[in-house]
């Protein structure tokens, strides 16, 4: 016995020191000062045209000035290396997870000579957070190790296999510079403005814009590096993409949004309007999905307020009688419609319960069908009751920015304190689980998460603001204390401006191959460039709504200078 | 001579071992490894089997209990060490990882402790005993 217990005391003594020992071994200490050396690159296009390793960041190689006489326009890239840590040299998962995404690179020695494949380098490969698939949590996590790898093969011009056997791996942490141009201004929970914002929805709007084509249709998915258009389609986000340009239409009244806003609506009328039993509803298929309908109720409705086109009113009443339709008598909604059949189905998805008290809310602040109110407050009333009323309630939500949205739209008109409540609380209950900037090596301020090893998603982020933003409107006018409305206030700033941090714009741009394709849009977060229409969708409107709220009936401060809250909130045709 | 209430009490004990291991391997993991499913179900088998043993007065039960405990006992130490070093490899290569990070491994740590570490020790110990605090 007395052995058996020494031996676990002992364990317990070598568990705690190996522990401490291998924290120490693999820990990067990074130095504030002069960089251990300076890879330099030369891009254009997207494409790396010349790379030179300097020893100090003033030094000069006759390859990068040569690559930039050549090329006209091309960036330099400086990539500080401030530290350097070893790498485990197996199992291939460990390895891959071995690099923090967005700030780590590799460097291999090979004999005497040294390559990097750094951030940059990764970046354009899309090759971050793509190693390990972490099935518990359903995300990836580290780096595409073959890809980096065949990099370095290239530039040793050897195998993989070589590298490996006769090769020293280590892990880079590197700061990006860009020599002969200012530092950028980082926006921060701080010192965000609503300039900042005007211009983050600006961006974010003129980039889908661009993204729609002369029929109305968006360029719903692509690879930022690249520029490539990716397949895929989805009317609820065609719809919600089309709310807001006009959004975003009324707040900057520029011309090129306000009209890509109505050739996007235009197509939604045009192309996917058809008859479901009596009524019309938006969709292509046998059975339609309920969100289509909603949003583009929402976005119609946006449109007629943003005096962009007011014969929109007259489709949306067509349209929310297929919704209130869908409505069962205690509040829910049915959320398919069989066409063949003439069928209601009574099955429930994500959003659209959501998505329909907002449609229908909104639809009733422009035309007054007292219809339309009375399923929005019952729908509601559905959602933050029997819908979400269970053991264990108070410590599991679901996504309830449709909700809260709906909640403050429906707020002068018809208040629920229930759903206030819930709003605040499960707004609250995401402010526990707030990384903060010293919880991550990468930029996790004002990110929601357990665990910061993968970046995080920027779009589930960008939706919370959403919510936040309309659940402070409404908590506004409901004189909530302080007590409530500031750490709403500090939640939305960070998260805010860590969205404005991530937007495509110039500190990136030498990695796409046309970055004005790029320029504002929201990518899925900081290492995964592929882009989908509601990421900047949501971002955009998150911000929107943030300038709305933030800033006084006056209009003071604000940034657009066309129209004033007042405006916006009333402007019925 | 084992007691007949600590064999029934080891022997309760075992199967909650077992129902712990498989639920919490074959129900709560969402893939499945061999190197982890094969020593699981090897535990889970002898854990049934063990209970089986104490709660009949089998002859072999108390050997085959130790033998179960001892082998539960070196994949606990094995996984709590894994786990503490996995942490601390985490912890060097990204720094902070997040309190939601730490909440984790604390969790899987209390899971496995209990079970496959400070269970199997006092069943080792007790059943190297006479049975009752006696030497054999």
């Amino acid at each position: 016995m007395t052995r058996l217990l020494a031996a676990l005391g002992g364990w317990v003594v070598l568990t705690a020191l190996g522990s401490v020992a291998v924290e120490r071994a693999f820990a990067m200490p990074t130095d504030g000062g002069a960089p251990r050396a300076v890879v330099a690159s030369v891009w254009s296009g997207g494409e790396l045209i010349a790379r030179a390793t300097l020893a100090h960041p003033e030094d000069t190689d006759a390859r990068l000035e040569a690559a930039i006489a050549a090329h006209p326009g091309a960036t330099l890239v400086h990539e500080d290396i401030v530290g350097e840590a070893p790498v485990l040299p197996w199992p291939a998962p460990a390895q891959a997870m071995s690099f923090v995404p967005g700030r780590d690179g590799l460097a291999v020695t090979l004999g005497d000579r040294t390559e990097y494949v750094t951030p940059d380098d990764l970046l354009a490969r899309h090759a971050y957070d793509m190693g390990v698939t972490l099935p518990i949590v359903g995300v990836k996590a580290g780096i595409d190790l073959p890809v980096a790898l065949a990099m370095l093969g290239d530039r040793f011009g050897t195998s993989v296999r070589d590298l490996l056997d006769r090769g020293r791996l280590r892990r880079i942490r590197t700061r990006r510079t860009f020599p002969g141009r200012a530092s950028e201004r980082s926006v921060t929970a701080d010192t965000m403005t609503p300039d900042d914002a005007a211009a983050g929805v600006l961006a974010a709007a003129r980039h889908l814009a661009r993204g729609v084509d002369a029929d109305g249709r968006f360029r719903y998915r692509i690879d930022a590096p690249t520029n490539r258009t990716l397949s895929g389609y989805d009317w609820p986000r065609h719809a919600g993409s089309t709310y807001f340009l006009a959004q975003a239409a009324a707040l900057s009244h520029d011309p090129a949004v306000a009209a890509a806003s109505l050739r996007a609506a235009a197509y939604l009328r045009d192309h996917a309007t058809i008859d479901c039993g009596q009524d019309q509803c938006i969709g292509d298929g046998a059975v339609v999905d309920l969100g289509a309908t909603a949003l583009a109720v929402v976005a119609f409705t946006e449109i007629v307020r943003a005096r962009l086109d007011p014969a929109y009113a007259e489709i949306i009443p067509r349209l929310t009688s297929f919704l209130r339709a869908q409505q069962r008598p205690d509040g829910e909604l049915m959320h398919r419609f069989d066409r063949g059949r003439g069928r209601r189905l009574d099955v429930q998805l994500l959003y659209y319960s959501g998505e329909a008290a907002l449609a229908l809310s909104r639809a009733h602040g422009l035309l007054g069908d007292p219809r339309d109110l009375d399923a929005a407050r019952r729908a509601l009333a559905h959602l933050v009751g029997p819908a979400w009323s269970f053991f264990g309630s108070r410590y599991y939500f679901t996504e309830e920015h449709w909700t809260c949205q709906a909640m403050d739209d429906l707020w002068d008109r018809a208040p629920s304190g229930d759903a206030l409540e819930l709003c605040l609380r499960w707004l609250a209950h995401d402010r526990r689980l707030a990384l903060r900037a010293e919880d991550a090596p990468f930029d996790a301020d004002g990110a929601y998460g357990l665990a910061a090893v993968p970046t995080p998603f920027l779009t589930p982020i960008a939706s919370r603001c959403e919510a936040a933003a309309a659940t402070l409107d409404a908590a506004q006018r409901a004189r909530s204390p302080d007590s409530v409305l500031e750490p709403l206030r500090a939640q939305l700033r960070h998260s805010l401006a860590l969205l404005l941090r991530r937007q495509l714009g110039p500190a990136t741009a030498h990695l796409a191959v046309d970055p004005a394709a790029v320029e504002g849009a929201i990518p899925a977060s900081e290492v995964d460039w592929e882009l989908r229409i509601d990421f900047a969708q949501h971002a955009g409107s998150a911000l929107a709504r943030w300038l709305d709220v933030s800033l006084d009936a006056s209009g003071a401060g604000k940034p657009f200078r066309h129209a004033t809250v007042d405006e916006k909130r009333q402007g019925t045709p | 001579m084992l007691s007949r209430r600590a064999a029934v009490v080891f022997g309760v004990a075992d199967v909650l071992t077992a129902l712990v291991i498989f639920v919490g391997v074959f129900r709560g993991l969402p893939s499945r490894w061999p190197a982890v499913d094969v020593p699981a179900f090897a535990l889970v088998v002898g854990h049934v089997v063990s209970a089986a043993g104490l709660i009949s007065s089998a002859r072999w039960g108390r050997s085959f209990a130790r033998a179960t405990a001892g082998a539960a006992l070196a994949v606990g130490v094995a996984l709590a060490t894994t786990l503490a070093l996995t942490a601390a490899w985490l912890r060097g290569v990204y720094g902070p990882i997040g309190a939601g990070g730490e909440v984790i491994f604390a969790l899987v740590a209390a899971l496995v402790l209990p079970y496959l570490v400070v269970l199997p020790a006092v069943k080792v110990i007790w059943l190297g005993r006479g049975g009752d605090g006696q030497r054999e």
